[in-house]
């Protein structure tokens, strides 16, 4: 019998499918979000272990299959487990240890990160580097991966309100920075 | 430090900047920040800032797998745990051809948002199969006769009409416009248009609906703002460039294809209002040249031209729809044909203002409230554009107001649709009061299915042709219609 085709269905009836074992239905969600998963995880600063990351998140989403809600969003509740991965990933790393506290001060903890390729004539992943753990996720959930403020809010389990004032303030902290990286560029061109 | 510093140096509302720029406030809301905006330099500033810092990241390049992690995965899974790995059994999606078991299963049960549990072994599958059926024909053929046999533009078969219990309370319509429009991303196919077949149309309705939902996504301005909502809208955009054949049609000759080709037509317009580009608007010049080719020597529109293809209303006004449309947006060549499409369209109108299918008094569905709303949405627009003064008189406006005073004895969403519209635009006493409760109907109907939450339960007039798609894209735009200063659709 042949193989059904199962990339033309919504991703919350995809998960209803693998709750009832439906491998095919698992594979095609995987090939939807793949790639959505590993920029997720770049942009939060994920260096070299991004794929890792990403193939931990789908071996979470099975594992917790019977926990998603087709009333959630799904990209919600990939998200929420994506960002469980990330912080699980950061208390594992023996490299990081001594980070650890800094982390739950909010502090960022960089990664040797491949810098992605720029488009514009700012260091855009530095930037972000700069920025606390908890204020990057906002700004990566929101502008980078397409997430509303409440569907943000829930990924994270943070308030509403919170994802509100952590995007704020992240958003103006970026503009400082990359007024900051104009600055050294333009300092930089008058001494050559 | 940062967040107190900007309180301090700004107002009382910095705060709110983000969510405009971000596109993250409802249409009400934002509405009133570009009024605070208007008086208060410093969220304009901040706005612009972050605005700018948007842009910034979104330049970032999207990076892909380095190979298919699929395999890798499900390495770590264990075989047993899979119950498909040499089968292709049926599924139970709500919109597949077993979905009226599962919605019969509920009425009957009455289980309130209760989802349809796929039994596990294939005997128990049997049984509750036969079961569903019977109780799924028996509920269709209930509802076929309690909904009447009304005709359409092709057969159609009998519909189930969910009886879950309404909610208490109803969404707000910014909320329920943002549900929809969601609804309509996740249902998208890769290829850029919306299936009808999947949610429960015809297929040759599918540049219909694409059209459709094109133009509720984009209507939304800030809504665009979200990557998810522009790539949608850019992948449907480029769905219908590649459906356009030679003579300008979008999409194949059908029975439907003037149904198809404007509302298409309207939707590259209003990408075109959004981002002109030489692409767009060869796209748009052979479309409306196109619209001028079907005319009928009479001035109306028809299924198809020629002999024997007789021009009716509902046609019309859509080829006049989109030619106004056109013309507002630029298009100057299709004068001709739009002057004698209104003229043939008074030529319906009776001594009551009432519009008729094919002449005055003709009414084949059995009413006259849905053509005297899309004839009057015609004259409005074509007066507010200023070339045809007085294209509308009393007798069309009290008529309007006479067919928006009741929302009908069945959800019926290309009534609503064009109500709404009219209402929009004929900018007259009281219309916003008559738009208000309407769109209050819709608010309470839509669906309560948890799994398509957002969207609208296909039923009704039309539902068979287009679907959850059809009632869905139809309400949101009926919901996006404004009065007194919003644009009419």
């Amino acid at each position: 019998m042949a193989t059904p085709n199962h990339d033309h269905l919504p991703d919350t009836e995809l998960m209803r499918l693998v709750q009832r074992g439906r491998q095919q239905a698992f594979v095609a969600l995987v090939r939807r979000h793949q790639n959505a998963l590993l920029n997720f995880f770049r942009a939060m600063g994920v260096g070299s272990d991004a794929e890792d990351m990403a193939q931990d998140t789908f071996a979470r989403l099975f594992n917790y299959r019977k926990r998603y809600k087709p009333t959630a969003k799904f990209t919600t509740f990939l998200y929420l487990l994506a960002r469980q991965v990330r912080i699980d990933g950061l208390r594992k790393n023996k490299r990081y240890a001594g980070l650890m506290e800094g982390f739950a001060r909010e502090r960022e903890v960089r990664e040797d990160t491949p810098r992605a390729p720029r488009t514009s004539g700012y260091d855009l992943d530095a930037a972000l580097a700069s920025l606390p753990e908890t204020m990057r996720s906002v700004v990566v959930l929101n502008v980078c991966r397409g997430l509303k403020y409440e569907e943000v809010a829930e990924a994270l389990e943070i308030p509403l309100g919170t994802v509100k004032s952590r995007m704020f303030v992240a958003l103006r902290k970026l503009k400082e920075l990359l007024d900051e990286q104009k600055t050294q560029r333009g300092e930089a061109a008058t001494k050559c | 430090m940062q967040a107190e510093d900007m309180t301090i140096s700004g107002c009382a509302r910095t705060e709110d900047a983000a969510a405009y720029a971000l596109g993250e406030m409802s249409s009400d809301a934002t509405a009133a920040f570009e009024r605070h905006l208007a008086t208060c330099p410093a969220c304009r500033a901040i706005a612009a800032d972050i605005r700018f810092v948007v842009a910034e990241l979104r330049k970032r390049p999207e990076q892909t797998v380095s190979h298919d992690l699929t395999a890798d995965i499900l390495e770590r899974i264990p075989e047993d745990a899979w119950t498909d790995k040499d089968d292709a059994a049926p599924q139970f999606a709500p919109w597949a051809p077993l979905a009226p078991f599962a919605s019969a299963r509920r009425a009957y049960h009455g289980l309130k948002g209760a989802c349809f549990t796929r039994p596990r072994d294939t005997r128990g599958l049997a049984l509750r199969a036969a079961a569903g059926l019977l109780v799924a024909l028996g509920g269709a053929w209930l509802a076929w006769h309690w909904l009447g046999r009304e005709p359409g533009p092709a057969a159609r078969p009998p519909v189930v009409r969910t009886t879950q219990p309404k909610e208490e309370s109803a969404p707000t319509r910014a909320d329920a416009i943002g549900g929809a429009l969601d609804w309509l991303v996740a249902a998208q196919d890769y290829s850029g248009a919306w299936d009808p077949v999947r949610w429960g149309g015809k297929k040759e309705y599918e540049i219909s609906l694409t059209g459709m939902a094109l133009l509720a996504l984009m209507n939304d301005r800030t809504g665009l703002r979200r990557p998810a909502r522009e790539q949608s809208v850019e992948r449907a955009l480029e769905h219908l460039f590649k459906q356009q054949k030679e003579n300008g049609a979008l999409g194949a000759e059908c029975a439907g294809i003037m149904y198809n080709h404007s509302l298409a037509t309207l939707a590259l317009l209003e990408a075109y209002r959004l981002k002109d580009g030489p692409r767009l608007k060869g796209a748009v010049d052979s479309a409306v040249r196109f619209i001028g080719d079907r005319q009928n020597d009479n001035g109306g529109w028809g299924y198809q031209k020629g002999p024997g293809r007789q021009a009716n209303t509902s046609v019309t006004v859509w080829q006049i729809k989109t030619l106004l449309s056109a013309r507002q947006a630029g298009w100057n060549d299709a004068e001709a044909a739009l002057r004698k499409g209104l003229a043939w369209l008074h030529g319906v109108v009776d001594e009551q203002g009432l519009f008729g299918y094919q002449r005055p008094k003709d009414s084949p569905e059995g009413g006259s409230d849905t053509l005297t709303a899309m004839g009057a949405l015609c004259f409005f627009l074509a007066e507010s554009q200023g070339a045809e003064p007085g294209a509308s008189d009393d007798r069309i406006r009290v008529a309007l107001k006479s067919a928006a005073s009741h929302p009908g004895k069945q959800p019926d969403f290309y009534r609503w649709y064009f109500v709404a519209s009219a209402l929009s635009a004929g900018k007259e006493e009281g219309y916003d009061r008559l738009l208000a409760d309407l769109q209050s109907v819709l608010l309470r109907e839509r669906s309560r299915d948890s799994a398509q939450a957002g969207s609208w339960d296909p039923v009704g007039r039309w539902s068979s042709a287009g679907g959850r798609l059809y009632t869905t894209a139809m309400a949101a735009l009926s919901l996006q219609a404004q009065t007194p200063d919003g644009q009419p659709l």
